[in-house]
């Protein structure tokens, strides 16, 4: 029975850390639940429905926030076109670089991804930063590419761009699902490899043990290694995957500064969302990383020491997440 | 290890239902309306509803420089034209962002009518009319409306503090608004006004 008692507690913890971050970060906002709380224009609310959902509640302040950053957003282009003054792009780049961190927030962004991958894996907190980091600037640097290309191909207008993006999608999607099940089949692979019956007869795999982990090498969930280099190719090749999809900001930014011929400034504010958007996905993957450490430490003190089991489980739950998630936006994105 | 499958299996089972839920809201708002609605009375029934959308800057600016041709911070006739078959007539693909129901049933297809467009400093109004199929007595049937785009991409307000006018003799009529629960959208997200011409007396 501990067994199950251990699953239910990683299941817990990891579930608790998703909620407790989104409450966290969405509830930091001053603007929020203007949408489900009084009613606008002076009328009655009504309450014949449901009250919303904790979530919806959630999700609706953060909209509300974010609404009202792109609106200002709007307002700063036009006075950097008018005012061509350097307070006018700095106060631009000041609420890109907001947009950034709310923007990420919100749903998409690979936090689903993110999440999943550092509940799998043990890496360090550098590891954290620098993936957020890398989905951001991915994210961004495909929303230049994009809008570049397609200005200098077509010479199109407003508006244009944002069609081309479904087929980004289809392939990041494509991307996450196909790396997620590599990922899967390295995890099932790596258990296999690890031992018939899985009893560590003569072969420990708690911390305790001196020396197990080897030099330069990352302690893997399934009791297999996954090298550095494994790691870091995984990784980059998720963010890539995950950034594949350009920042929808920062192309309607881009889009508005190449008509008016704001190109450098346009740039400027892809690269103040990036920043922006790399602190709020680094802060998931830390926590995610933290999330991990906090389950695995539970449970090896509530189940058997050195079972190895909720590594295991971890170890394939963060890629079958990863897997199914990309899966489930691939089809409804088809 | 089925029962480590059994854990993943219901944990990617439950991120795959949040993610499911929340996934319409991939895109964000980017263009935003100041939105107001004018009740057309012929008689005493109300024959049309007139909508009007105030854009933000950015939409606006865009507009202004695609389409005022001679630069005169006015648009004409053939502008208006250009506009409204450029930037207003693929609106129709999102009900035009608006919902009318007569006497709890809605109003489908919505057709607009006298499109129109005006610039004031440097913010551009639209404005088009909705006929409805026949003239309703708002005594005898309740008449209501949304204005909101369901994807998202444009958050449509209402106007403050006077969302709703009248045209024509509306004697006691009013627009009141209230929150529609039952027609959140945006992954239930957001939740609409709902203008409900309520006529006392």
């Amino acid at each position: 029975m501990a067994r199950t008692v251990t699953g239910a507690r990683i299941a817990a913890a990891g579930a608790l850390l998703l909620v407790a971050l989104l409450t966290l970060l969405t509830l930091a906002s001053p603007a929020r639940a203007q949408l489900t709380g009084a009613p606008a224009n002076g009328g009655t609310a009504e309450s014949d429905a449901a009250p919303p959902s904790l979530f919806a509640r959630i999700a609706g302040g953060f909209m509300t926030l974010q609404s009202e950053v792109n609106r200002t957003i709007n307002h700063r282009l036009v006075a950097i076109k008018r005012e061509h003054s350097l307070t006018a792009l700095l106060l631009g780049l000041a609420i890109a670089f907001a947009y950034g961190v709310f923007h990420a927030v919100g749903p998409g962004h690979g936090k689903a991804v993110l999440l999943s991958y550092f509940l799998s894996r043990d890496a360090k907190i550098s590891r954290g930063v620098l993936m957020g980091a890398q989905i951001a600037f991915f994210h961004v640097v495909s929303a230049i590419v994009i809008v570049v290309v397609v200005h200098l191909i077509l010479q199109q207008a407003f508006g244009g761009p944002v069609d081309e993006m479904d087929f980004l999608k289809i392939a990041s999607y494509g991307a996450i699902t196909l790396i997620g099940a590599a990922m899967l089949n390295g995890a099932f692979r790596r258990l296999r490899r690890a031992g018939g019956g899985h009893d560590h007869a003569g072969h420990r795999h708690d911390h305790d043990v001196p020396g197990h982990v080897p030099p330069g090498h990352i302690h893997d969930e399934t009791c297999g290694h996954v090298s550095p280099v494994q790691a870091w190719r995984e990784g980059g090749l998720l963010s890539v995957a995950v950034g594949l999809i350009p920042c929808s900001g920062a192309v309607l930014i881009l889009v508005y500064c190449l008509a008016n011929g704001l190109l450098l400034s346009g740039v400027l504010m892809a690269g103040a969302i990036a920043v922006g958007m790399a602190i709020t996905l680094s802060v998931i993957g830390i926590a995610a990383i933290f999330g991990r450490q906090r389950a695995l430490a539970t449970a090896e003190r509530r189940g058997r020491s050195g079972s190895g089991r909720p590594r295991a489980a971890l170890g394939l739950i963060g890629p079958a997440l990863i897997t199914l998630f990309g899966a489930a936006m691939l089809v409804g994105s088809l | 290890m089925e029962r480590a499958l059994v854990w993943a299996g219901g944990a990617a089972f439950l991120l795959v239902w949040l993610i499911a839920g929340i996934a319409p809201a991939m895109a964000h708002p980017h263009v935003f309306i100041t939105a107001g609605a004018t009740f057309v009375f012929a008689g005493e029934k109300i024959a049309a509803m007139r909508v009007e959308w105030l854009f933000d800057d950015v939409f606006s600016d865009t507009v202004i420089q695609d389409h005022d041709a001679n630069h005169d911070g006015h648009f004409d006739t053939k502008e208006i034209a250009d506009i409204e078959a450029h930037a207003f007539t693929a609106v129709k693909d999102f009900h035009y962002f608006t919902y009318l129901w007569v006497a709890g049933k809605m109003i489908e297809p919505i057709h607009v009518r006298d499109f129109s467009a005006r610039q004031a400093n440097g913010l551009v109004t639209y404005s088009f009319v909705v006929p409805l199929p026949e003239p309703v007595d708002p005594r005898a049937a309740k008449v209501q409306a949304e204005l909101y785009d369901e994807t998202y991409f444009v958050q449509v307000d209402l106007d403050k503090p006077h969302p709703v006018r009248f045209e024509g003799t509306a004697h006691g009529c009013q627009g009141k608004i209230t929150k529609d629960a039952k027609r959140r959208y945006y992954g239930g997200v957001i939740v609409p006004d709902q203008i409900t011409v309520a006529c006392g007396g």
